[in-house]
């Protein structure tokens, strides 16, 4: 391959300060140490293997999006990235490796639709989690998402949110919710309670209504649960994104032992995606653990155990058709699409599903850590995702215009997505439709 | 008398009609096709040209009818001179294996003509093609027994 | 030339096929090793039921997402496969080689008019592919020089073998030749783009064994 120019270039001052610290030297040894200790069979395998014949471009949102731009397939994204980097031992300067953090961090979601199209069965989601590993190890990150990760090294959580005001947080929506719930208590720290609710650091942050309804659904099925005070009560993980993987273990360790401090049977998480992967794909290998070491369930199988057990009864159902944008880290990752389908058929009146939907689901852009890289790259998710938008667009002439995702990242990403392409949907979190149109016995008129 | 002379001159001919073959037996022979006197009436390959007396006057065989016409071993694992029909009376055409035909002719062949390191070894060196879909090649169908 | 043709089919033959085979244990052995040392978190989950299951799936053609998405390219890398790995092996002449050097008796081999016409389709096929590499952005993009040379590597033994097989041109260097490319073909499978023929199933095996233990869902 001829070295392809790169025009796409982002300014990003984490990616700039990131490369302004390297040295020819530095980028060949680090490459060579990443190569020796931590790469194994699958990354040489993978780039022994791969016979180029690129069939997994039509998997990927980026490549849709783009026309076609070959620079955006997934083994287009390994050409000029890893690949370059093993062919040439990690002789590289310091611009190609600003180029690989681009487009490792930015414009592959880590989605693994391409796994669909593989015939060799080459995870190039690893092989771009592998790019982000070494581009972490130079200190080479996109600025915004480095934040979340410090954030994650010094508070534990991926917001900054002070010991303090977690605590606060959690009482305030606990007043909020009192008002409409007379007797509703957000149970902090309860030994031997059956679940323990865990929710990412963004919700306490900007989406704290969350907490609030998850309060109100928790509370009207009457399930004993409590949720933690103390750091560890943050399921998200941003380090296992920018390839920070010590800190990926640290933080899954520290949440399991806050859930085992506590005794509980279970934890339950909120509707997030790439929490669910860190706990069940990513955060428990590195731990060394074959899986997770207290059961995590998600929302989506939380409420389907309780609206089949009938703990939560619908009054009414959402009105009008709904459709469902499967979160990769969810059902791709976890196989849950079923239950999503079995949720949303039970609280909407109408569900109208998108092609391809499940398994195959195109990614919403936001996810594998690219809307934490922030605003100078918002631009790269909603033009690289106009496959969504002919998606969203295709329902929308159907009469749809809510649309149900179970994933904070998601929602985030095609809220950029509707608006940049002026769709005028509302998306829904499954818990927004369930706490509106649920039978709410324990609450005043 | 005459009926006696006749009895003489009918046995002189059924006996010369008995040899008839050997002493006639066609300088050049081919084997596989549609006669299928040496085997193969519909080979995969090409015909083989086949020249007897050529063999025979070579010094390695000097006449000697061994190892090709042979009919068993004896102690020392060497053939023993056996009679002279074609080897498909023996080597079974349809067969698998060892004694198959197409094995008898190729081993036969070749390893005599690897120890004389004289004489075609490989496949077109006897299976001789004259044209591809019917345009003329230019080889030789004795290319193969012109090499020495 | 039957001593240069003595000379390939002996010992530059063995030295082909030995590249070929210890070759091919020292990649799957080395590979093996890295795969339970360093990726032992991925090696944890290896499961024969799902990658079996993969395998098969992806063993079928058009059943999966990929072929599905691509028929045109399925169609001909089926064929082509089946043509690559069945001619050479079952070629009569072949079977010749393998009775005359190894002892190996065959119970069927391929019809000469069938494996004539095998051997065009994998030329054809290895056209197809060459003409994507040219044609199709998506391709030309990744395409890498040794790309083109396991092209050739490929295509070379098929050619001079049909060349030698008609006896167009001088059969002799022909035949040579076509041993010489076979043989360079053999020992270069475990050192090329061709090596995922070593490691087609264990990637396979591998990655169905994550998306049906771990993920749960369908790997195609």
């Amino acid at each position: 391959m001829k070295e392809s120019k790169f025009d796409r270039k982002i300014d990003d001052i984490g990616l700039k300060e990131g490369i302004a610290k390297l040295t020819p030297e530095k980028i060949q040894q680090t490459f060579q140490k990443f190569m020796d200790s931590e790469a194994g069979a699958k990354l040489r395998v993978y780039h022994e293997t791969c016979v180029r014949c690129g069939m997994c471009s039509e998997a990927c949102h980026f490549f849709v999006s783009h026309d076609g731009d070959p620079s955006y397939s997934p083994v287009g994204k390994v050409t000029q990235t890893m690949n370059v980097l093993i062919n040439k031992k990690g002789r590289v300067d310091a611009e190609f490796v600003y180029k690989c953090a681009q487009i490792a961090y930015t414009e592959c979601n880590l989605c693994r639709r391409c796994m669909h199209y593989c015939p060799l069965g080459i995870d190039t989601g690893y092989i771009m989690s592998m790019v982000r590993r070494f581009c972490h190890l130079l200190g080479v990150t996109p600025q915004y998402i480095q934040d979340t990760a410090h954030s994650h090294s010094a508070t534990f959580n991926q917001m900054w949110v002070k010991d303090d005001e977690w605590p606060d947080a959690l009482l305030w929506q606990e007043e909020e919710a009192r008002d409409e719930f007379p007797n509703l208590r957000i149970p902090l720290d309860v030994v031997g309670a059956d679940i323990m609710y865990s929710v990412i650091g963004p919700e306490p942050k900007f989406r704290t209504q969350l907490i609030y309804q998850a309060a109100a659904i928790l509370h009207e099925a009457g399930v004993n649960w409590t949720m933690p005070s103390l750091p560890g009560w943050d399921n998200s993980d941003m380090a296992m994104y920018t390839g920070d993987f010590e800190m990926m273990g640290r933080l899954k360790r520290a949440h399991f032992e806050c859930a085992q401090n506590l005794k509980v049977k279970k934890v339950v998480m909120g509707e997030c995606g790439h929490a669910f992967r860190s706990v069940y794909d990513m955060g428990n290998r590195w731990c060394g653990w074959d899986n997770y070491p207290v059961e995590v369930v998600h929302s989506i199988e939380f409420f389907a155990y309780l609206l089949r057990t009938g703990m939560i009864k619908m009054k009414t159902k959402f009105p009008g058709p709904v459709t469902i944008h499967d979160p990769c880290n969810i059902i791709r990752g976890r196989g849950l699409m079923d239950e999503l389908r079995f949720v949303a058929h039970e609280i909407a009146e109408e569900v109208i599903e998108m092609t391809p939907n499940r398994e195959y689901n195109y990614c919403c852009c936001a996810g594998g850590g690219v809307i934490n890289c922030g605003p100078p790259f918002k631009n790269v998710r909603v033009k690289g995702n106009k496959a969504k938008a002919i998606q969203l667009r295709g329902v929308k002439e159907k009469g749809v215009s809510t649309v149900i995702s179970p994933c904070h990242n998601c929602h985030g990403g095609l809220e950029d997505i509707i608006h940049g392409y002026e769709l005028g949907m509302d998306l829904k979190f499954l818990g927004d439709i369930i706490y509106e149109h649920m039978e709410k016995t324990k609450a005043v008129e | 008398m005459n009926k006696l002379y006749t009895c003489i001159a009918c046995a002189a001919i059924a006996t010369l009609l008995c040899f008839l073959p050997a002493i006639s037996q066609e300088d050049v022979m081919t084997i596989g096709g549609p006669d299928a006197f040496y085997g193969f009436t519909d080979p995969q390959r090409p015909v083989v040209m086949f020249t007897h007396t050529q063999h025979m006057d070579l010094e390695m065989i000097d006449g000697s009818c061994l190892p090709c016409h042979h009919d068993g071993r004896d102690e020392e694992g060497n053939f023993t001179e056996g009679d002279m029909v074609p080897c498909k009376d023996c080597h079974d055409e349809a067969a698998k294996g060892e004694m198959s035909l197409l094995n008898a002719y190729h081993k036969q062949c070749i390893d005599c003509h690897e120890q004389a390191e004289a004489g075609p070894i490989t496949c077109g060196e006897c299976h001789v093609k004259t044209e591809f879909y019917g345009m003329p090649l230019g080889n030789d169908e004795n290319q193969g027994e012109s090499q020495e | 030339m039957h001593d240069i043709y003595n000379f390939v089919v002996g010992p530059l033959a063995w030295f082909g096929w030995g590249v070929f085979i210890l070759g091919a244990i020292y990649k799957l052995v080395y590979a093996y090793n890295k795969f339970i040392t360093k990726d032992a978190t991925s090696a944890h989950y290896m499961s024969w039921k799902f990658g079996l299951r993969s395998i098969g799936a992806w063993l079928i053609p058009f059943f999966t997402t990929g072929w599905k998405n691509n028929p045109l390219v399925t169609a001909v890398t089926f064929v082509f496969h089946i043509c690559l790995i069945l001619v050479p092996i079952f070629l009569s002449a072949h079977a010749i080689l393998w009775q005359q050097f190894f002892g190996i008796e065959f119970f069927w081999t391929l019809p000469d008019n069938v494996a004539d016409i095998m051997t065009l389709l994998v030329i054809a096929a290895c056209v197809f592919f060459a003409v994507r590499r040219l044609a199709y952005p998506r391709v030309k993009f990744i395409t890498e020089a040794k790309d083109w040379w396991v092209l050739l590597l490929v295509v070379s033994p098929f050619i001079t073998g049909y060349l030698a097989y008609h006896q167009i041109f001088n059969y002799q260097f022909m035949i040579v030749l076509h041993v010489i490319t076979g043989l360079a073909w053999l020992a270069l499978i475990p050192f090329s783009r061709l090596s995922h023929m070593l490691f087609a199933l264990f990637t396979r095996a591998y990655i169905g064994s994550e998306f049906g233990g771990v993920r749960k869902v369908k790997d195609w």
